[in-house]
């Protein structure tokens, strides 16, 4: 962070209203950045040691892992089709930076029309990294 | 009395009170809920019933959840409108109730207009009154 936010007795940083914000738009970041095929702006939305746990239980980590990914999966034409929705975000402070959990919903455009393909719960760890905040882990869970 | 101007922590603060509240609604998490309210605070459900007080409102909420199904359905919450007022404030967004399908897929099951009266209490903004208005407003049926 430029201004390094209060930091608590058990260490763990208060977030501004500044910190908020930037990471709620580091939500809206990624889902537009998936979404419209930006795969180094959405690699670089992750701490460089960052990582996902994958649907299959699989981990993408780092942030050259993080970019081979977004790309294969921009090559994949169904992955055009789709737009991320995200709300209902939680941030809370923590030690290392902030978690975060919110929900996600993954809509289809199809021939008639749209339809909801997913919905998840999203659970992250945040860092503060060269005065940004950047995703450093972040595993999705089912809500219903 | 004049409105007391809302800082951004204050209306940030405010936001997250509602995807708090899906959070806690759609997980079952009664007694988290029922604490997003003043100690006074009163809540108009979907069916008409006016719920007030911590421990009325916590067990209406263990009873929505024991139905199967408020299980398959997450609350997608809108963004907020927020307006300062003497006691604090007046918040009004839209919300949807998305339900799981068997076998497969979601609907949108329904789609309410929220409006709460929130206030500050021990340091925290919590919600003091909550009505709620089925959208849209008009009935297809009617005459324009």
């Amino acid at each position: 962070m430029e201004a390094p936010s209060p930091v608590l007795e058990d260490g763990t940083a208060t977030l501004t209203a500044d910190d908020r914000l930037e990471i709620l738009q580091l939500h809206a970041q990624y889902s537009l950045y998936e979404d419209t095929g930006q795969c180094e702006a959405w690699a670089g939305l992750w701490t460089p040691d960052g990582s996902f746990l994958g649907k299959r239980g699989d981990i993408v980590a780092g942030r050259e892992n993080l970019l081979c990914f977004i790309r294969e999966r921009w090559q994949k034409p169904e992955s055009r089709n789709k737009a991320h929705w995200v709300c209902n975000v939680i941030i809370t402070p923590a030690p290392d930076g902030a978690d975060c959990i919110a929900y996600g919903m993954l809509v289809e455009k199809t021939a008639d029309g749209y339809r909801i393909l997913q919905i998840q719960g999203k659970k992250d760890k945040l860092r503060g990294e060269d005065g940004r905040w950047r995703f450093h882990f972040r595993e999705s869970w089912p809500i219903i | 009395m004049p409105a007391e101007p809302l800082t951004a922590a204050d209306r940030l603060e405010i936001a997250e009170l509602f995807a708090r509240w899906s959070m806690a609604e759609d997980t079952g998490q009664a007694q988290t809920w029922a604490s997003l309210f003043t100690a006074d605070g009163s809540c108009r459900t979907g069916r008409g019933e006016l719920i007030t007080g911590h421990e009325a409102l916590a067990e209406n909420s263990r009873r929505r959840w024991a139905r199967p199904d408020s299980r398959v359905a997450v609350h997608w919450m809108g963004d907020p409108v927020i307006i300062p007022t003497e006691t604090g404030a007046r918040v009004q967004h839209y919300a949807m109730l998305v339900e799981r399908l068997e076998p497969s897929g979601y609907r949108v099951r329904s789609m309410s207009e929220r409006i709460y009266e929130v206030r500050r209490e021990n340091g925290r903004w919590r919600i003091h009154d909550r009505d709620i208005a089925r959208i849209p407003r008009a009935d297809p049926a009617s005459p324009a």
